[in-house]
């Protein structure tokens, strides 16, 4: 990774960092610090350290699951306000990203995993159990996204039974 | 190959604002995702310096990130324990322990 892309992806953090400190919604905070957590991870992905890479990608990922579950979707359901149930472009475009975006992150794990002569001063080594790890937390992440969606669907479904009935 | 002082550069910018954060904001969430926005340039920084070393695994940064996370739970669970006893998010409002 050169300091371009580095500068890059530190810019586009700073950014993060600046809207989650500086904009009054507290909600606009928590996107950036989300933001700045993802971008972050792709940093020390490009600096070979997938695991951490992937543990602080599980992090935010768990954390904006549990902050969805505790508080969005309760609130919704309170204000009985309708869920979205069909399905249209962009989330399988999203879907196909996700898939795409997550066979990258496989492959470049298992792509610094090769062995390497000498290891210079300023990298860190990847053994093959970090490997692992991270593809391990990678599957636990989705499962729990997956989880999350049918827990969401079912809940949509059963909030649209009973509004039918109602009427 | 990124030196070692452009990821320490970045980490003090990133602790930079999160103190600021922690400093000028008000609101009690806000303080609390600053807080976590200078642990996560502390994280940055420690693998800096673990890197640049080199005979460092990934498990220090590990231990660093399951220790922000610990931080960003309990300061989320007073925030909530006091908002359900005062009803505001305002840390000025926060004085109990004074009294």
């Amino acid at each position: 990774m050169g300091p371009i892309i580095f500068w890059l992806l530190g810019g586009i953090s700073l950014a993060a960092a600046f809207l989650a400190v500086a904009h009054r919604r507290p909600q606009r905070s928590t996107q950036g610090l989300v933001a700045l957590m993802m971008t972050n991870a792709v940093i020390l992905f490009l600096l070979h350290a997938p695991l951490l890479a992937v543990e602080l990608l599980v992090v935010t990922i768990g954390a904006v699951l549990v902050v969805w579950m505790v508080l969005v979707r309760p609130g919704r359901q309170k204000l009985g306000a309708p869920g979205r149930t069909r399905y249209n472009v962009t989330k399988f475009i999203a879907f196909f990203v996700a898939l795409w975006l997550f066979g990258v992150i496989v492959l470049a794990i298992f792509t610094t995993v090769q062995p390497t002569a000498e290891i210079p001063a300023g990298r860190v080594a990847t053994g093959g159990f970090g490997a692992v790890i991270s593809v391990f937390l990678l599957g636990v992440a989705a499962a729990t996204a997956s989880v999350v969606v049918m827990v969401q669907r079912r809940d949509a479904g059963r909030a649209d039974d009973g509004r039918g009935e109602s009427d | 190959m990124i030196p070692t002082e452009h990821v320490l550069l970045l980490a003090l910018l990133q602790f930079t604002l999160g103190l600021l954060g922690v400093l000028l904001r008000r609101a009690a969430l806000v303080v609390l995702v600053s807080a976590v926005i200078m642990l996560n340039g502390v994280l940055l920084a420690f693998f800096a310096a673990t890197a640049h070393t080199g005979s460092s695994t990934q498990s220090e940064g590990v231990a660093v990130l399951a220790l922000v996370l610990t931080a960003a739970l309990s300061g989320a669970a007073v925030i909530y324990a006091f908002f359900r006893f005062r009803r505001t998010v305002c840390v000025d409002e926060y004085d109990r322990m004074k009294h």
